[in-house]
């Protein structure tokens, strides 16, 4: 299963690179809201607006992003895919690519904001790590949801709908920590909301792994 | 402790508007029933 | 027709006795004083909102072991009636917060995770609604309850309680059995609750029967 896994990440690496217009769409929507966000605020922002800023537009570039994921390909080549892999080695392939792309988005936010918004954050590895995380956490959740969304007609609204209020509590603790990233240089208090963190990460991985077959039938 | 009498008015009334609700769901109920025998009973037509 | 129902006449006499004996109970002295009564009911909304949203859960779960369009009924009326109870405890809820913390809404971990859970379930019905074929209505929106109930669990027990700063009561015990409660209290709450959650299964049981006849009507 692991080289299935593999394949199906590389095959995903691929077909990113062919049709680069995707990944132009989601980078200029990334910049340009960064870009929006830049204007719209005259003076220096504090830590706690840069925090909950970057939370949201990370937010909204991720659904984005990974809605389009189970869209793309056109339904001949879904068939072909459904009768050579098994459903969990598409879910986690789709996870772990998934993964990748948010890890890179997060990094690029994170670079935009530094040129464009300042650089509040004091305690640069934390915020690092909780971006990693965060990546995991938006991933995992949002592909399942994406898988969800597809089957039931792939407007964006209704991944928005469904998506938010289940990613809302993972966002606060993402902020909760990405906040001591900006206020102190110590990992004191992190640990906790890391383990909660990981731990409703692991359970959503392992729910959307028995259930994908489910959606897979079709 | 002293329950003044406005005490037993809101006992009064909050007991009544839940006795209604009572009534109107057995109420319902009732209504559910006839018109599930009604649709067993056409189906049954429908079926012989 | 009183054979099988009796459950429901115990579901009238608990709550009209939730009614009689909520108000002549003695309340302890707290800050909240006589509003402690509303534990009968608001916290009632709650337990029915919990019963009908595990029960969702459940029929989900058999539903996409058996297939059987009739778990799938279960599944959406309890979500229904569990958001119905659920909108309830938060209206009786913002009440009474105006009353004691002086204004409807506080930014607090457990209300965030009630309203978040309310989304939850709204976002259930909107993605049953925008599918059109029955059975893969049933079929998606099972595995988005079946995914969505754990993180609901997580997002309206766990969390405020790891957060540890809520300002709204039953964070630092268990919601379940609050070893905080005088026992002249436990006394009617308990049936209260009990009643509560018989009242939703009463009604949930309404709602699958009219929709099992609309769709034998459709058919």
């Amino acid at each position: 299963m692991l080289t299935e896994i593999k394949t199906l990440i590389a095959k995903d690496f691929r077909l990113e690179f062919r049709q680069k217009q995707t990944i132009y769409g989601i980078l200029l929507y990334l910049v340009s809201t960064i870009f929006i966000a830049h204007l719209a605020f005259v003076n220096a922002i504090s830590p706690e607006t840069w925090n909950s800023l970057f939370w949201i537009i990370l937010l909204f570039v991720a659904v984005n992003g990974i809605s389009k994921s189970f869209i793309q390909e056109n339904p001949c080549r879904q068939l072909y895919y459904y009768t050579i892999s098994s459903p969990q080695a598409a879910l986690l392939s789709k996870i772990i690519y998934n993964f990748f792309l948010m890890s890179a988005l997060s990094a690029l936010s994170f670079v935009f904001f530094l040129l464009l918004m300042g650089n509040p954050v004091v305690h640069i590895p934390l915020f690092l790590a909780t971006l990693a995380l965060g990546s995991l956490a938006l991933s995992s959740v949002l592909t399942l949801v994406a898988a969800i969304a597809s089957r039931a007609g792939h407007s964006f609204s209704l991944m928005a709908i469904l998506a938010f209020p289940i990613v809302l509590p993972f966002l606060s603790v993402l902020m909760k920590l990405s906040r001591l990233a900006l206020t102190s240089t110590r990992w004191q208090g992190s640990g906790s909301l890391f383990l909660i963190l990981i731990a409703v990460n692991l359970s959503v991985i392992m729910i959307a792994y028995l259930l994908f077959p489910y959606l897979w039938k079709d | 402790m002293e329950h003044s009498e406005n005490l037993f008015v809101v006992i009064a009334v909050l007991s009544l508007i839940f006795i209604g609700l009572f009534v109107y769901l057995f109420f319902l109920d009732q209504k559910l029933r006839n018109l599930e025998k009604k649709t067993n009973e056409q189906k049954l037509a429908r079926q012989s | 027709m009183n054979k099988r129902d009796y459950w429901k006449f115990i579901t009238c006499a608990l709550l009209l006795y939730s009614v009689v004996a909520g108000f002549l109970v003695e309340i302890p002295e707290t800050m909240i004083g006589q509003a402690m009564r509303n534990l009968f009911f608001h916290v009632g909304m709650w337990f029915a909102m919990l019963a009908m949203l595990t029960t969702s859960f459940v029929y989900s779960l058999r539903y996409l072991k058996k297939f059987d369009e009739k778990q799938d009924i279960i599944a959406v009326e309890a979500a229904q009636v569990g958001l119905m109870f659920g909108v309830l405890g938060i209206l009786t809820g913002m009440l009474w917060a105006r009353f004691t913390w002086g204004s409807f809404w506080v930014k607090d971990p457990k209300l965030n995770g009630v309203a978040v859970g309310m989304f939850i379930y709204l976002a259930y019905l909107v993605l049953r609604g925008s599918v059109d074929d029955r059975g893969k209505k049933a079929k998606i929106g099972a595995v988005y309850n079946i995914f969505a109930f754990p993180l609901w669990i997580v997002f309206v027990l766990v969390m405020p309680r790891l957060s540890g700063e809520s300002i709204h009561p039953g964070t630092e015990s268990s919601p379940i059995l609050p070893n905080h409660l005088e026992p002249s209290l436990r006394l009617v709450f308990y049936p209260a609750m009990i009643g509560w959650i018989l009242l939703g299964f009463w009604i949930l049981q309404l709602g699958v029967r009219i929709r099992k006849i609309e769709i034998s009507n459709d058919q």
